[in-house]
């Protein structure tokens, strides 16, 4: 389908590195560029994977001729969608694609908008909430009116887990459930009653409109299986189809999405397979990306220098890899902190005058500086806690108010007066109204959902038909009015303001309130005041200023970042320090062959631990540091550490 | 709120920011009056608002093909309009809450347009495809459904056919307006009694109708025809059971538009006996105008409070154009209402009217405010300046360049002049503008935007005087008919440059001042080579009696006889410039009339080139006023 008016030539290449000040004419980027057929781009860290996207992306819209086929570009979060957008708005006709015919989005709302939401329309089911907060709320509300479901869970030790994760799985639509080690079937026969009763719930919740995110994924199945002849319509539409950060995929959308583009759609990949650290319950490794006969490889970063491109190459477990860096940058000396029990406490300070001893070279002054490790919960016994097994086992050995709750990235909002708070912050955050806006109205309808309060067809209200609603009774412009007040940052939300910004919310919807669970609602809106609101603990990604250490000497202040891998993907800081925790056994001593740069080949479980250690290991512009226990490693493997080019600086006071 | 910025790029003559040739105009509050000459893109700015915020007499207006910028043969195939308004009220924030966004900590509301023309499959046709989005670079929301009809503008176009517009029909001008006020709404209320009909007493226009409706179906000779209609001709098409029968009368459901869509609007008669006639269009634009008002002050609650008008001039003679203009500024300025007008106009009549701070000039495909903050003038100056200003200056803001003088003199000659070394001023669109007295020169400054690198692209050259007297005229000098007491050799050099370089403090692109070498323009003029045509000119202008009956002769014979007299005075001991000079004096004469003869004379008489017998300045005011010459070469 894709023909030769849209081939991109060495000219449109030139151009739109003057718009991006950019080079792609090295290390196969011009071939990225140029690609029109099935592709698999196994980009290394920092190589630029996003601004290859952006720039491919506006060439296209310039060149593009279809007013009724569009592109369709798949992201995993909606951060990643909304970069990319952001950076299409601001190149001349970059606009053009965030509306019909193309899509940009999430595969999940790529899966929403074009199968499940259709297919539940079609059988008359309304949407009221795709959520798994709002499911487990209200599956847990309508089991106790189930007698044999209750009694048999009340025995179980996840009784309520299975009842709050009740999924449907597959084109058949099976009923499953999220256990603690991923997707399982119900341990019960399909004619015993607590079976059926789960089954009940499940479906009067699906009634409802309240299903969980997988859910989709199931009934996009079922479309697909059941009128195949959607694909060829979905790959009409979409001649071009562009996945960014493959390797977050998990199984079951690869698989969605092999099978929906499987007729005749031009798909092309992007990602790194090396930095594949997809910690989900469903994960599982992606079989065949990088596909050797559509591979195109980008191995230069635009990040670090060669020593941590070197580095770092021993870490390349799925996809060997060569990177390669700049020849500047290079003048750092990325060191290893080897330390005891007694010396633990030594390892940030030390980290924090290496870096401003280093950083003396560079110009700028506020840097991005930031110590990450893998484990951040404890699941060790009492016992064990007191014998400090494992040592060092997570962060907050090394700075022991680390507090995994703030970088959780579910968002999980209790009380009405948060989502105001969120929605503040997201004003300052972004200037734009329209996330605040949404979120205000969100919390809303939580009230309207925890009174169960329905519509006239005996339904939940959704944001659809609660406008529609509010514009029936003429009272949208008056909610409008007190969501303004909402988010007048100057108006200060004390006590006072809050009971007469909620009496003014409940004089509109109180008609609506049912009277139930009087004291849930209640509980939701009471006041809090701001200081109780941490952002970090609500929304993805932001600052921490809680999870920050500081440190001053004489000349320079400097702050750390303290993080968990997971959480710093796709980041890029001035300087890295990956402090050694304990996941079946020390990550980083365990490691150490490849740290001293020996190749050997490596079993799954090194694997997954090599690919952590990759991605913090790729981070930094500049510094990278690493902190080991001593008594892990020989004094042979510190002598091969240092001919390898690491500089040792050994904590331990003699 | 109000509309207090537009960017547009690549629309018309409007190209990109890339290439820094988009148009960006901060709008003000109240009045805003677009000014320049034709095709400068007054049109092209009302045009490009439009179709951002859609009017609410929703005429066909769709971005076309033509409106793509184009840079050299290529057309652009991407082209962006983008308004912000700011403060807000809070029933309008609350009203456009999730489209706004927050600029420097302010709530303003972004709307941007952007369209795009696409090549078709097989480029059989063109297809243009358009956006509408708010925020900063289009990352708000979309705008779509109901905030589409809150952001229409009320938009009254040129040239109307005001007539039309006020007649009955369906959907017609006057039914909306109509509908759309706010009081129209009890009027939709029903209490017809059918029970009772005859002793109905109606209150709403929804009642009269139906009594009416119900008194002419039941007058005899409708219900006669009714009835014939129905037996006589349609019982002949009937089919089995299947009967046709028609029903008479004259509205099928009395609903309120139906009867708002039978209103028409006219002038009334002086006399009330008298029938209707038709009248001019201007009258009936007045009265189109007038309606449109209607809506918009009702509005005002619920809508843009946005009025568009392009050239309300159209029809209406100079004194109705005042009036309405007087009209215009009051609604504007009415604090509690804050309406905004953007206007624009041909008419020197309406430019003068207003305050110059309403101002935007627009040319060379950029726009120019001449708001207080935007001019190098002061509050004050502009208060002075709107009394200073009536029709005759005010077609400087129409015009390519301006040459300022400071006396009827200079009025006279200098187009003359320009004229004569070939550089016209009405062929290069030049204007002049007397102000009477040099201290009057500050005025121009009002071409000078604050903005550095903004340049307007219209000349500016004051001509002034130096008013160093010769030294003929020093006191004791009884030849001399006048006396000054400081004469040229009370000058030093540094005294005359610094004299000069005041004059000129001011300048500064367009703006510049040039000042006579010597004393006057008419000193100067003698002293450069023009002596015996000014010669002849003051005795033109003292001896010639126009009520004379050889007149001709006459004129012949002063002409002959002041070359015999210039022959005289160059023999003369004395500079023969101050002798022609004194005799101004001696006669007391005025300097208008003999810049008249002189200007009569040059032009019939006159066959040298002229420009040698200039003096310098007025040769290099006329060249760069003309862009013959430019700024950087004149210092």
């Amino acid at each position: 389908m894709i023909d030769n008016d849209l081939n991109i030539s060495d000219q449109d290449i030139a151009s739109i590195e003057k718009i991006f000040g950019f080079s792609f004419t090295e290390d196969n980027r011009d071939e990225v560029l140029k690609s029109l057929s099935n592709l698999d781009v196994q980009a290394g860290p920092g190589s630029g994977k996003t601004t290859l996207l952006v720039a491919k992306l506006a060439i296209l819209a310039q060149k593009w001729k279809w007013s009724d086929r569009g592109i369709c570009v798949l992201s995993h979060t909606n951060v990643a969608r909304e970069e990319i957008e952001k950076r299409l708005s601001k190149i001349e006709g970059g606009l053009d694609l965030l509306g019909y015919p193309h899509f940009i989005g999430t595969i999940q709302s790529f899966i929403n908008n074009y199968f499940a939401l259709p297919l539940l329309r079609n059988k008359g089911i309304e949407i009221s909430f795709i959520d798994n907060k709002i499911f487990s709320e209200n599956a847990l509300e309508l089991l106790q009116y189930k007698y044999n479901a209750r009694r048999t869970l009340s025995h179980k030790y996840n009784g309520e887990r299975i009842a709050s994760t009740l999924e449907f799985e597959g084109s058949e639509l099976d009923l499953t459930y999220i256990s603690r080690y991923g997707r399982k079937q119900l341990p019960w026969g399909k004619d015993i009653e607590t079976y059926q009763e789960l089954k009940e719930i499940k479906l009067e919740l699906l009634r409802k409109g309240i299903l969980r995110f997988n859910d989709m994924y199931a009934f996009s199945e079922y479309y697909l299986a059941k009128f195949p002849s959607i694909k060829n319509v979905i790959n009409t539409r979409f001649p071009l189809v562009f996945i960014d950060e493959i390797q977050d995929s998990n199984f079951q959308q690869d698989k969605i999405l092999k099978d929906i583009f499987s007729e005749g759609s031009t798909v092309q990949k992007l990602g790194d397979i090396n930095q594949s650290i997809y910690s989900g319950n469903q994960g599982s490794l992606l079989e065949d990306f990088p596909y050797e006969e559509k591979k195109i490889e980008v191995k230069t970063s635009k990040r670090f220098g060669n020593k941590i491109a070197n580095s770092a190459s021993y870490f390349t477990a799925i996809n060997p890899q060569q990177l390669v860096g700049f020849d500047e940058r290079n003048n750092f000396k990325n060191t290893i902190f080897l330390f005891d029990k007694n010396s633990i406490a030594e390892v940030l300070p030390s980290f924090c005058e290496l870096v401003i001893d280093e950083f003396g070279k560079l110009e700028s002054k506020s840097h991005t500086v930031k110590a990450i490790g893998l484990r951040k919960s404890d699941s060790r016994s009492q016992e064990e806690i007191k014998q400090n097994k494992n040592f060092p086992y997570l962060i907050n050995d090394y700075f022991a108010d680390f507090n995994e709750e703030i970088t959780t990235s579910n968002i999980n909002i209790s009380y009405l007066i948060d989502y105001v708070f969120l929605s503040r912050y997201l004003l300052k955050k972004d200037n734009e109204f329209k996330e605040s806006y949404d979120l205000l109205l969100k919390g809303v309808l939580r009230i309207l959902s925890k009174s169960g309060s329905k519509t006239e067809e005996g339904k939940r209200y959704s944001k659809r038909s609660f406008i529609r609603w509010l514009n029936d009774v003429g009272k949208h412009q008056l909610l409008n009015k007190i969501f303004y007040d909402c988010l007048e940052l100057s108006l200060e939300l004390n006590k006072e303001n809050w009971e007469e910004i909620v009496s003014s919310i409940f004089e509109i919807i109180g008609i609506l309130l049912t009277g139930d669970n009087k004291g849930e609602v209640k509980e939701f809106v009471k006041y809090l005041d701001e200081s109780s609101f941490d952002v970090s603990k609500l929304a993805d990604g932001s600052t921490k200023d809680l999870n920050t250490y500081s440190y001053s000497n004489d000349e320079l202040s400097i702050q750390v970042d303290l993080s968990t891998i997971h959480s710093i993907k796709g980041e890029t800081h001035d300087a890295t320090l990956i402090l050694e925790t304990y996941m079946h056994g020390h990550d980083l001593s365990k490691l150490v062959e490849s740290l001293k740069g020996n190749r050997e080949k490596v079993k799954k479980r090194k694997e997954q631990r090599m690919r952590n250690i990759f991605v913090g290991m790729t981070r930094p512009k500049y510094l990278l540091c690493l902190a080991m226990y001593k008594e892990n490693i020989t004094d042979d493997d510190i002598e091969e550490l240092d001919n390898a080019g690491w500089n040792i600086e050994d904590l331990i006071k003699n | 709120m109000y509309l207090s910025n537009l960017i547009i790029e690549n629309y018309r003559t409007f190209g990109s920011k890339e290439n820094n040739n988009h148009l960006e105009i901060d709008f003000q509050e109240g009045l805003n009056l677009l000014v320049g000459e034709n095709d400068s893109g007054k049109s092209a700015i009302i045009d490009a608002i439009r179709h951002v915020l859609w009017t609410t007499s929703d005429e066909y207006h769709r971005i076309t093909e033509e409106d793509f910028h184009i840079v050299g043969d290529q057309r652009k195939t991407n082209l962006q309009i983008s308004c912000t308004f700011t403060d807000l009220t809070k029933e309008e924030a609350a009203r456009y809450l999730e489209w706004l966004s927050l600029v420097d900590g302010e709530k303003c509301l972004i709307v941007n347009l952007e369209a795009t023309l696409n090549r078709d499959v097989k480029n059989y046709r063109r297809r243009i495809s358009v956006n509408y989005r708010s925020g900063k670079n289009g990352q708000g929301k979309a705008i779509e459904g109901d905030i589409r009809e809150f952001l229409k503008t009320t938009y009254l176009k040129p040239l109307r056919d005001a007539e039309s517009e006020m007649s009955s029909g369906r959907r017609s001008r006057l039914s909306q307006i109509l509908e759309a006020h706010p009081d129209s709404k009890e009027q939709q209320n029903d209490n017809f009694d059918d029970e009772n009909p005859n002793d109905f007493e109606p209150e709403t226009l929804v009642d009269i109708m139906r009594q009416a409706e119900y008194l002419i179906k039941n007058n005899d000779y409708i219900e006669d025809s009714e009835s014939k209609i129905n037996q006589d001709y349609l019982n002949e098409f009937s089919i089995g059971d299947d009967t046709i029968s028609g029903e008479l009368g004259i509205s099928k459901k009395a609903s309120l538009r139906e009867i708002l869509e039978k209103f028409e609007l006219w002038i009334r008669p002086e006399d009330d006996k008298e029938i209707r006639t038709k009248r001019g269009l201007g009258i009936n634009n007045i009265l189109f105008m007038a309606t449109e008002l209607l809506l918009l002050s009702s509005e005002s609650d619920f809508g843009m409070p946005l009025l568009l008008i392009e050239e309300p001039e159209a029809h209406l003679h100079p004194p109705m154009q005042v009036r309405l203009m007087d009209f215009l500024e009051e609604k504007a300025g009415l604090t509690d209402q804050s309406l905004q007008i953007i206007t624009s106009t041909h008419s020197p009549n309406i430019s003068s009217k207003v305050n110059p701070q309403n101002l935007i000039m627009v040319g060379d495909g950029n726009a120019y405010s001449l708001k207080n903050d935007q001019t190098k003038l002061s509050e004050e100056d502009y208060q002075f300046l709107k009394r200073f200003l009536d029709v005759t200056k005010a077609n400087l803001f129409f015009a390519k360049g301006v040459v300022i003088v400071e006396g009827d003199a200079e009025n006279l000659l200098i187009p003359t002049l320009a004229k004569l070394i070939g550089c016209s001023f009405s062929k290069n669109g030049i204007s002049i503008v007397n102000v009477g007295h040099t201290g009057l020169f500050r005025y121009s400054r009002i071409f000078q935007q604050c903005e550095e690198d903004k340049e307007m692209p219209i000349r500016v050259a004051c001509i002034a005087d130096i008013d160093i007297p010769s030294d003929f005229f020093s006191e004791g000098n009884n030849d001399a008919d006048k006396h000054y007491k400081k004469t040229e050799r009370d000058y030093s050099d540094e005294d005359r440059s610094e004299k000069k370089e005041s004059l000129q403090e001011n300048d500064g692109k367009p703006v510049y001042t040039f000042v006579a070498e010597n004393w006057t323009l008419e000193y100067d003029l003698i002293k450069s080579g023009l002596g015996l045509e000014m010669l002849t000119a003051i005795n033109l202008a003292n001896d010639l009696n126009y009520e004379d009956s050889d007149l001709a002769d006459e004129k012949e014979k002063i002409i002959s006889n002041s070359k015999d007299e210039y022959d005289a005075l160059i023999s003369q001991q004395e500079d023969e410039a101050d002798l022609i000079y004194n005799k101004f004096f001696e006669h007391n004469l005025s300097k208008t009339v003999v810049a008249q003869e002189l200007s009569h004379y040059l032009e019939e008489e006159y066959d040298r080139s002229l420009e040698d017998d200039l003096p310098e300045y007025i040769v290099d005011a006329i060249k760069y006023v003309t862009r013959n010459k430019e700024f950087e070469d004149l210092a």
